[in-house]
């Protein structure tokens, strides 16, 4: 990438002319980064080093006595099936919300990206949810999915169909939430997919055609690959924000059916804030960090190799 | 069939296509509000009405009555406000450090800075919460604003966009006399006014809609923000759900006329700094 390169040229250039600062310059830079660094040490390097000290404790915020236990804690969540629940439904609604996801954003980008007309009303109709309060549009589905006079059962209703307990049955609770993540999701991921889409040259799509390529030929051989960064980037962020789902279980189905719905984000918000075990939700706060720095870095190796094209 | 023929057949597909798509993203919005202005009986009638027979404002008379929908949009606005200005302004000043100043340690800084991004609220939310109630500063703003002062994120893109801002025009402005914070304020800041604007629109977007930090803070009812009041509203009146889908349209429909007001600018914001991200 050439401008890039131009770019860290002139970077190492400027580097070059000040590589001593002025004492005004140093005064400006410490008094703007002096603030800056106490912040990131107090409140979050800090708390983080004592997530993982609590994580050893038994720690109840009303008992003074907060004794070391090693690792007992994270011997008790291990032990706890609604914890090893809680492990999988976030991989399960992670990889389910991120793939569908994804091909249905392709799906709709591609579609919307070939239209002559109305390419700005589209986009905006599928990022409205992104705008949209995550609570109040829970309460909407948790309506849309009301188990006898929900909009969905309803519907099913007229063209004499058995209704189905969409939040309250253990096989349909988990994908109910994902079909309405996916539905919140969608928009983002469509407005990234068309600036990727944009950013490819029309010569190459050309010369696919000049070499007599059809539709499917363009979309193989040259979109897919020259889009992959974009896909890359896509699959990383939406893993990462369906890892952490949070808003829509709380305010839905608290976990339940028989914990289908129970995943890491609100156990640990749960374990902490209602149950007041403190050290065993820290010490799950760390069983997240892990996963999530274990996925991150396996995500980052593959985005670096195929970054460059 | 001619190139013609079939362009025009592929369009007539894609729109058709995208009409369905559109009506499913659009159904709850529209089932929200249809429900929030029928009267009861209509609410659970079968088989359901696309259209409401009768329209009846009761349920936002209500719904105003029994949530105090002022004071939460005022919290809301106060908090997501000062937060955004607040985190755009740093991230201004020390983006702009990183990106233009070069001195010992400044990689190893950023770096951690950055890395701290991966960290989930999850996992220090228990010490920072602890360390909320020994401030004093649980159930206040001060503790619900102060930890995020600042935004790696924020910074990040601002340091990518700053990049690109000629040193020679900074060097122009030291040799003309001009002290170091009125180069950044009189000619950094207005150069770099597109991707501040667009960090405006999304860091508020994202703080109006903030929910665990504040759920976990606030409990005291007149200081909730709009979400927590929400979740309150709807457990007491869960079935209720002519007034549950009032306040549902009121918290949802004025940031609905905003973005479509601004709607280009928004989804270009997000294209621009998504794709850097």
């Amino acid at each position: 990438m050439a401008l890039s390169a131009i770019r860290r040229a002139n970077q190492t250039a400027g580097r070059a002319r000040r590589a001593r600062l002025g004492g005004p310059q140093r005064r400006f830079v410490w008094s703007v980064l002096g603030p800056c660094i106490l912040f990131y040490l107090i409140f979050r390097f800090y708390p983080f080093a004592n997530a993982l000290i609590i994580s050893f404790r038994e720690y109840n915020i009303v008992s003074p006595v907060k004794p070391f236990v090693g690792l007992d804690n994270y011997e008790k969540i291990f032990n706890n099936t609604v914890f090893r629940a809680a492990i999988v439904n976030s991989f399960y609604y992670g990889v389910v919300t991120t793939i569908v996801g994804l091909i249905v954003s392709l799906a709709v980008a591609l579609l919307i990206n070939g239209l002559p007309r109305f390419k700005d009303a589209f986009r905006a109709i599928f990022f409205l949810p992104q705008i949209t309060n995550a609570i109040a549009v829970a309460m909407v589905w948790g309506w849309l999915y009301q188990p006898v006079y929900g909009f969905f059962n309803q519907v099913l209703k007229v063209f004499g169909l058995p209704v189905i307990g969409w939040l309250t049955s253990p096989q349909y609770a988990m994908p109910s939430l994902m079909v309405m993540g996916i539905w919140g999701g969608v928009g983002m991921s469509v407005v990234v997919l068309m600036a990727g889409l944009a950013g490819i040259p029309s010569v190459y799509r050309e010369a696919c055609m000049i070499d007599g390529g059809n539709r499917w030929h363009i979309f193989r051989y040259v979109t897919l690959p020259l889009l992959q960064p974009t896909l890359v980037f896509i699959l990383v962020t939406g893993f990462m924000g369906a890892f952490e789902l949070f808003s829509s279980v709380f305010v839905l189905t608290q976990g339940g059916p028989l914990n289908r719905t129970y995943v890491l984000a609100y156990y640990i918000y749960r374990r902490a804030f209602v149950d007041l075990k403190m050290g065993e939700a820290s010490a799950a706060g760390f069983v997240m960090f892990v996963l999530v720095l274990a996925i991150t870095i396996i995500q980052l190796r593959f985005m670096r190799t195929r970054w460059e094209y | 069939m001619g190139r013609q023929t079939t362009d025009r057949l592929m369009h007539a597909i894609a729109y058709v296509l995208l009409a369905l798509g559109s009506i499913m993203m659009l159904l709850p919005f529209y089932w929200m509000v249809i429900t929030s202005i029928k009267i009861p009986s209509e609410v659970v009638t079968f088989p359901p009405t696309w259209v409401p027979s009768v329209v009846t404002f009761d349920h936002y008379v209500r719904v105003f009555r029994d949530l105090a929908v002022g004071i939460l949009y005022r919290n809301s606005a106060v908090v997501a406000i000062t937060k955004t200005l607040l985190m755009v302004f740093t991230s201004a000043l020390t983006g702009y450090v990183f990106a233009k100043f070069s001195f010992k340690g400044r990689d190893l800084i950023f770096s951690a800075i950055i890395a701290t991004m991966i960290i989930p609220l999850q996992v220090y939310m228990i010490p920072l919460y602890l360390m909320m109630v020994d401030f004093q500063w649980h159930n206040t703003y001060t503790g619900l604003i102060m930890p995020y002062v600042f935004s790696a994120y924020a910074m990040f893109l601002v340091r990518q966009f700053m990049h690109n801002i000629p040193s020679e025009l900074i060097e122009a402005a030291r040799i003309d006399g001009a002290g170091e914070l009125r180069i950044f304020l009189r000619i950094v800041m207005p150069l770099s006014q597109a991707v501040l604007a667009t960090l405006v629109i999304f860091y508020f977007m994202w703080n109006w809609n903030d929910f665990l930090w504040p759920l976990v803070v606030l409990n005291s009812p007149n200081k909730y923000t709009l979400p927590i009041g929400l979740t309150v509203f709807n457990s007491e009146y869960g079935t209720d759900y002519g007034a549950t889908m009032a306040a549902a349209s009121i918290a949802v429909i004025p940031v609905m006329i905003v973005f479509f007001v601004f709607q280009r600018h928004i989804v270009e914001g997000v294209a621009l700094t998504g794709l850097k991200g």
